[in-house]
Order: structure tokens, then sequence, then C-alpha cells
């Protein structure tokens, strides 16, 4: 048997199995996350903090001097200002923006790079951040195989933004 | 002049010489007995005349005589002497008068005298008619009176006057006679005389140049006889040694006729090797073709390999397409269920089925997507092979063509092997057949230099035969150089 003759067979039983197992209700102590990847760095975001998730969407460019900010997008006939996610957190801006966030409590959406998937831990494999790790916009992070992926505190990011937008001249650092 | 002259022509020359001088002289004498001939005609045309004078003297006498004897007898025997006289009177006369054209002087005297002698003649015819008629009485007195010796007088006169003009006609005419006698004479004898001596001269300078000529010749022969006996010596030894040589020659040429033969059916075995080989490499031509024939399939078939991989690489590529819409459907899949189960959160209690179901619909996006991800692989894989495939495709493809190419060549040096060989079997016949020609060739080479052995023997033995003749020669131009110069030589 070939390889791509096993791969099928794996696919194919994975589908049964899929379809095959009993529906297991998520577990109350675990957490969904988002796996991204800011700049080279591997993030989680916790999808309870989002109310969406785009792709390909067409950003117009606006006028101001708002660190971060991209321009307007619309979301289902609402609009939203889309920032750069990792401008936003102190590393390199996008030099393309696919991926769109859409925030759970503001109409607010960060663009990043890449989507590495979804994730789904228990919540005790949060693990807490050291005295060395800790940033405003880091609220813990995961062991994810041999990477340490942080997870991104985005109520506290958009309450910076909050307070950035009520003092425009306080300058790019949030 | 004459010293360039031949050996005839010198004799001719002298006898030529002698023979004009013969001639000169006989000429000359002819010339003389002509005249002497002539002159003695002159004598005895004078005599005659001085004959028929004396006849018609005669015969005037006798008719006188006889007139009177029958004058006085009256016999007629008388008158037919007289009658008889009387012819010889006329026909004296007419001779002499015949006999003297050439003499004015006598015919004006026998003009004169011939009306004396008629005058007489009539005086005696009128005295007979009377002596007839009227007896001897009236005759005797008729020639009284006629006076008869007068008359014959006169005529004997004229006559005598006559002989005497021939008498000395007859002296001029016999002394010319004997002047002409005496000048053939000495022409006869003075020509004799210088015959002989011109004769003698030429046969001194004939003798004496030829002696020169010949003596000079003999030496010249001598000499030669000489050279001639050195050049048949040398003649001899040369046949000899030309002999032995061509003793060797002969054997050398038997031993090359061994080698032409050795030679002829050794073309032959090359001949026959080359027909096999031109055979054989037909039957390579034929096998190459062949062969040539089989990659031409081969090459088509690698290019429907080709064609068939390009098409495999374009359907590989439409299904990365369909991959990439795949992928999109399972990436967009993958969204719908996490913004579902971001829905089902904030759903509540009564999204937690709703929870359930995106997140097994998450769950088979991520494997679709996974799936997706493991076919592009695959395909990018099988893309790469059929690039490598075509490369090596084309590669070997290439290596065909270039096969092809080296068997077309193959095939073109099988065909040149072929010709090639054809031409050198053919060079092979052509050198059996010229192989036997020179051995055919080298018999009559052979044969000929028999011949010029036997050749060379005979000449050797003519050789010999040639320096005893020399040996012969030279002896006798020695004998005749002491007939020509006696007290030379040996």
């Amino acid at each position: 048997m070939t390889r791509v003759s096993r791969q099928v067979l794996a696919l194919k039983r994975g589908f049964d199995l899929a379809f095959a197992e009993p529906r297991q209700p998520p577990s109350p102590q675990t957490l969904d996350l988002l796996q991204v990847r800011l700049g080279d760095d591997p993030w989680a975001v916790p999808l309870a903090d989002v109310s969406g998730l785009h792709s390909g969407k067409r950003i117009t460019p606006v006028p101001g001097h708002a660190p971060g900010l991209l321009g307007l997008a619309g979301f289902r006939g609402a609009l939203a200002a889309v920032y750069d996610l990792p401008a936003l957190i102190g590393l390199a801006p996008l030099s393309g923006a696919r991926w769109l966030l859409l925030a759970a409590v503001r109409p607010v959406a960060f663009a990043f790079g890449d989507l590495e998937g979804h994730l789904r831990v228990e919540a005790d494999a949060i693990l807490p951040l050291g005295p060395e790790d800790g940033t405003a916009w880091t609220r813990g992070f995961i062991e994810d195989g041999r990477l340490r992926r942080p997870i991104l505190h985005l109520p506290a990011l958009l309450a910076r933004l909050a307070q950035t937008n009520q003092t425009p001249q306080e300058g790019n650092d949030l | 002049m004459i010293s360039g002259w031949t050996f005839g022509r010198r004799l001719a020359a002298g006898f030529g010489v002698a023979c004009a001088v013969l001639l000169l002289i006989a000429g000359i004498t002819y010339r003389n007995t002509e005249n002497l001939v002539d002159t003695e005609d002159w004598v005895s045309h004078t005599y005659e005349v001085k004959a028929r004078l004396a006849d018609l003297l005669a015969a005037v006498t006798t008719a006188e005589s006889n007139t009177r004897g029958y004058l006085l007898t009256g016999s007629e025997n008388y008158l037919d002497t007289y009658r008889t006289a009387l012819n010889n009177i006329k026909s004296a006369f007419d001779d002499v008068r015949h006999l003297t054209t050439d003499n004015q002087h006598q015919q004006d005297r026998l003009s004169q005298l011939q009306p004396v002698i008629d005058q007489r003649l009539d005086n005696l015819r009128d005295a007979i008619d009377t002596r007839r008629s009227a007896g001897a009485e009236a005759a005797a007195k008729l020639v009284s009176q006629n006076g008869s010796g007068g008359t014959m007088g006169k005529i004997r006169l004229m006559i005598a006057d006559a002989d005497q003009e021939e008498t000395d006609l007859l002296h001029l005419r016999t002394a010319a006679s004997r002047q002409a006698t005496s000048f053939t004479i000495g022409v006869i004898t003075w020509g004799a005389l210088a015959g002989l001596a011109a004769i003698a001269a030429i046969g001194f300078l004939i003798t004496n140049s030829l002696g020169h000529q010949i003596g000079s010749a003999v030496s010249h022969v001598e000499s030669s006889a000489a050279e001639l006996q050195a050049s048949a010596n040398q003649q001899a030894q040369s046949a000899a040694e030309q002999s032995t040589a061509m003793n060797e020659v002969s054997t050398t040429i038997n031993e090359l006729l061994v080698s032409s033969r050795q030679i002829s059916e050794s073309a032959q075995r090359v001949a026959g090797s080359a027909e096999q080989t031109a055979s054989a490499a037909r039957s390579g031509q034929g096998m190459v073709d062949r062969t040539n024939e089989s990659i031409g399939g081969i090459r088509r078939q690698m290019d429907q390999i080709v064609t068939h991989m390009l098409e495999l690489g374009k359907k590989s590529q439409e299904i990365g397409s369909v991959l990439d819409i795949v992928l999109e459907l399972a990436e967009q899949t993958n969204i719908l269920a996490i913004n579902a189960t971001i829905e089902a959160a904030g759903a509540g209690e009564s999204g937690k089925r709703f929870a359930v179901v995106a997140d097994e619909i998450r769950k088979l996006a991520d494997r679709v997507g996974g799936s997706a991800k493991e076919v592009r692989t695959l395909i990018e894989e099988v893309r790469g092979a059929v690039n490598t495939t075509v490369m090596a495709t084309e590669t070997g493809s290439k290596a065909v063509d270039s096969g092809s190419r080296q068997f077309l060549d193959l095939s073109a040096a099988f065909r040149q092997i072929a010709s090639l060989v054809g031409s050198t079997t053919e060079a092979a016949r052509e050198i059996g057949l010229s192989t036997k020609q020179q051995t055919s060739a080298v018999d009559q080479v052979n044969i000929a230099i028999a011949d010029v052995t036997q050749t060379a023997r005979e000449t050797e033995t003519s050789a010999s035969e040639t320096l005893k003749t020399a040996q012969l020669l030279s002896s006798l131009a020695g004998d005749l150089l002491r007939i020509i110069r006696p007290g030379v030589g040996g």
C-alpha cells in the first residue's frame, strides 16, 4: 500500500469516525482559542472575545492619525474600524491584511496575517504569566506542542484603543 | 673538287677525256678523209673529162677516116663505122659538157667547139652524099674545095686546149690530194700520240689518286677492322655476361611467376571474403534499418508519452485549481464553523447543541483542509514527477534522436562499408585478373627471356664469327695495302 493510499484510507476513517462517534457537548471548563501568527510569533485569541472571523474583506483607508488604524470595512451591513493587530502590540506592521477579527463588544476589527486554526483547551491548561512575560494585552499562555503561545487579552486592547482615541495626541505607544 | 669524286666517277672522267681526245682525232681525220676523198673524186673527174675529150677527138677522127674510106672505096662498111662515130661524137660531147658544168671556161670552149664539129660533120655528110650520088671524083672535088685540113686542125687544137686545161686542173687537184693525204697522216700520227699521252696522263692521275684514296680507305678499313675486332671481343664478352644475367633473370622471373600465382590465389580469397563481408554489411544495414524503424517507433511512443505526461501535468494543474477551490471551501467552512461556534457561544444554553455541530463542521473542515493540503502536496509531487518524467522523456527523446542519428550514421557507415567492400571486391577481382594477366605476361616474359638468352648465345657465337671476320678483314686490308702500295705493310 502506498503512502497516498494510506492517507486516503486514514482520511476516510477520520470522516467515518467523526460521524460515528457520539456527540460530546463541550465541557464548561474548556476554552476555544484561535491560533494566529502575529509577525513571526504564535499567538492565541479566545473565541469568546470575538464576534466573527472574516477573510478577504476590502479595507477602505480613512484619513486620521490613530495608531494602527488601517481603515474601515463592512461586516453584514455595519462598518467597523480595522486596526493592524501586530502593530498594536508592538510588532512589525502587516504587509497585507487577509484575516480580520471582529471584536465582540465593539465594532472594531483587527487584521492579522495568518490563521493557523482552532484550538480547544482545558481551562487549567492556561498557564499564568511570569513576571517577565507580563504585558497589558496578555492574560496567559498555553503550551501548544513545543510552542509557547501567548493568549491575547483583546478587551484590554480595546480598552486601551478607546483610551487612546479619547486622547489621540498621546502617541503611538499604547 | 676531284678529290671528292667517287672511284667510278674518276674512271668515267678519265675514260671520257680519253674518248674526247680520240673523238677529236677521229673527227679531224674524218674531215680530212672526206676532203681527201673529194680531192680524189675531182682527180678522177678530171681523168674522166680528159678521157671523154680523147673519146671525142677519136670519134671525130674515126668519122673523118671512115668518111675518107667510103669516099675512096664506096663501101658501106665505112658508113656503118661513120654512123657509130657520129653517135660517139654526140655522146662524148654531151658527157664532156655535162662533166664540165662547174667550169665555165670549158663550157665556153665547148660552145665554140660545137659549131666547128658540126661544120666538119656537115662537110663529111656532104661528101658522102656526093660520093653516093655523083661518084668519087665529084666527091674528091668537093673535099678539096671544102679544105678539110683546117677544120680538123682547129678541132684538134680546141680539144687539145681543153685537155690541157684539164691537165692543169689535174695537177692542182693531185697536189691538193697529196696535201690532204699528208695532213690526214699527220693528224692521225700526232693525234694518236696525243691520245696516248692523254690516256697515259689520265691513267697516271687516276692510279695515283685511287692509290691514295684506296690506301687511305684500306688504312681506315684496317683501323676499323681493329676496332671491329675489339668491339667483337667486347660484344662477345657482353653477350656472355648477358647470357649469365638472363639466366639469373629467368630464375627471378620463375620466382616472380610463382609469387604472381600465389597473389592471384590470395586475391581470389580476398574477393570471396569481400563478398561475404559485403553480404554481412548488407545484412547489417538491413538490421540497422529495422532498428532505426524501431527507434522511430520508440520515438513516436516517447512523443506520445511526453504528450500524455504533459496532459497529465495539465490535468494535475487543473486538479490543483479544483483543490484550491476545495481548500478555499474548507477554509470558508472553517471560518463559518468558527463563526458558528462564536454564535453558538453567544446563544447560551440553546446554542450548545449547535456549537457541537459547528465544532464537528470545523473539524471536518480542518480534516478536509489538511487532506486537501496533503493532496496538494501529492499533486505537487505528481507534477514534479511529471516534470521529471517529461524531462527524462525529453532527455530520452534526445537520446533516441541522437541514437537515431547515430543509427543513420551507422546505416550510412554500413552503406559505405558495403560500397567500399564492393569496391574492394571489384579491386580484388581486378587484382586477380591483373595478376592472371601478369602471370601470363610473366610467362611471355620468361619465354622472351629464354629467347633473349638464346639470342645472347647466338650473339656470342656471332661475335666470335665477327671477330674472325674482323681478323680476316684486317688481313685482307693488309694484302690490299701491299697491292696498291708495294713495300708498305707487313
